[in-house]
């Protein structure tokens, strides 16, 4: 067997088989395997070698070595579902606590409220009342002891005592409308509203008869008074934000629901 | 789905697709641990191990080529394992048939295509040849199956196992060397196509 050939020589050979060698080392080789036999003949028996090592043929896998998620610690469920789930849980739960809050508070508020507005009217009655009696009984001093402040927001008040039949003339009506518009002038627009049908529709009614005049004193529909739209505005901005919360934590929940079975991930 | 596309997925914790790039290389990694361990269910054992550190470690992995890096975990496994027999040998079990006897040619290396002559002449061959790998260095051993049997150019089993390009030429060589000795002592074994290529020479 050949023994006189090099281990560099060797290793030249082995990557000459692979074609591993730059076109300069495979010249040189090329050159010495024609004019050296040793050398072809070592080529020759690497090439057999390498033959049979490579006709070994392969082992196929036995079985499968797929993964499955206990085999590398992971929970049920992957990607999306191990970050998205807790995240769409917690939304839910949030929204549902906010919702449930609110709901609850605007309960309370509502019911804490509805004594007070009893109290305050009985009190703007009250109020109302002593200069219309004055005024009616009395042949109409014009002088009113209420404070200014308690006529503008209880006008309703006071129109809802004369259709009831309180006993007031439709001169009595004239004497009050003036008194009405100028203490009424902190809520000019609100008076705006109401003194102008008043005034002419008093006349009328004088002319005409005596309680139709009543009549005038009834509230226009668009005419509110800015506590009244202010509260109206608050209670649609409560009922917004719990229907908008209540979405949330519905759709947050079902998410986190279909995530958790992996129906979506 | 290419292959960068799973595996950028799998980084992600996404482990269908990790098991897609399992089944494109199972094979390939199970082949390199029975080549280097020749024991079935060792060679299993290192192949799905290899697997599950290559999941868990998939952020390591810095380009280049996926095969030979999930080559370099097996083998660097079937080093380990290699290392920890010459620790505590131990007789390898031959399969045996009913009798208690030693089953001469196992089944699992048989080829059912194959005639039963071709098939006793191969296997034989298979055994003479993985009885030469297992004497070889652990490190030649590595070099020559990553090369000729699994088929890598230098710099991926350079990449592999984690030497310079001119460790693997060299490797190679000796490993090849040693080989051609060692098959030589089963000269009778070899079919005729290689021995009249032996004879002619000399």
């Amino acid at each position: 067997m050949t023994t006189r050939i090099s281990p560099r020589d060797w290793e030249a050979l082995s990557s000459y088989l692979d074609n591993q060698l730059s076109s300069i080392e495979r010249n040189r080789l090329e050159l010495r395997l024609e004019v050296e036999p040793e050398l072809r003949g070592g080529l020759k028996e690497l090439r057999r070698t390498r033959l049979i090592v490579r006709e070994a043929g392969r082992y196929r896998a036995p079985r499968n070595f797929t993964l499955s998620p206990s085999m590398v610690g992971q929970k049920r469920g992957t990607s999306l579902s191990s970050g998205a789930y807790p995240v769409l849980r917690l939304a839910s739960m949030l929204a549902t606590l906010f919702f449930v809050l609110i709901t609850a508070g605007s309960l309370v508020a509502q019911l804490t409220q509805s004594p007070q507005a009893i109290v305050m009217s009985s009190e703007r009655e009250n109020a109302l009342n002593a200069p219309a009696v004055g005024m009616g009984g009395g042949g109409g001093s014009g002088e009113s002891e209420a404070p200014a402040f308690a006529l503008a927001p209880t006008l309703e008040i006071q129109t809802a005592e004369m259709e009831a039949g309180s006993p007031t003339s439709a001169a009595d009506v004239r004497e009050v409308t003036p008194l009405a518009i100028e203490l009424a002038t902190p809520t000019p627009p609100a008076m705006e509203a109401f003194a102008a049908p008043l005034e002419s529709e008093a006349t009328d009614s004088a002319a005409a008869g005596e309680e139709p005049a009543a009549k005038a004193y009834l509230v226009q529909p668009g005419a509110e008074t800015k506590p009244q739209a202010a509260g109206r505005n608050y209670f649609t901005f409560i009922i917004v934000i719990q229907a908008a919360l209540l979405l949330l934590a519905l759709i947050t929940g079902v998410l986190a629901y279909l995530v958790r079975r992996n129906i979506i991930s | 789905m290419d292959e960068a596309a799973l595996i950028q997925l799998a980084r992600g914790g996404d482990l269908d697709s990790f098991n897609r790039l399992i089944l494109a290389y199972q094979d390939m990694v199970y082949n390199q641990a029975m080549r280097m361990i020749n024991e079935p269910s060792v060679a299993e054992d290192a192949a799905q191990d290899a697997f599950i550190i290559a999941f868990r470690k998939l952020d390591t992995y810095r380009g280049g080529s996926f095969k030979a890096w999930l080559l370099r975990i097996v083998t660097n496994l079937c080093y380990d394992e290699l290392r920890r027999r010459k620790r505590r040998p131990t007789t390898p079990l031959e399969p045996v048939d009913q009798d208690d006897e030693e089953i001469e040619s196992p089944h699992w290396i048989s080829d059912g295509a194959e005639t039963p002559e071709d098939a006793a002449v191969r296997s034989e061959l298979r055994r003479a040849l993985q009885g030469c790998l297992d004497d070889l260095p652990t490190e030649f051993k590595a070099i020559v199956i990553l090369v000729d049997i699994q088929g890598l150019d230098y710099s991926e089993a350079a990449e592999a196992i984690g030497s310079p390009l001119g460790t693997v030429k060299s490797r190679l060589a000796r490993a090849r060397l040693r080989l051609r000795d060692c098959l030589q002592l089963f000269w009778e074994l070899l079919p005729p196509s290689y021995r009249l290529g032996q004879e002619s020479e000399s």
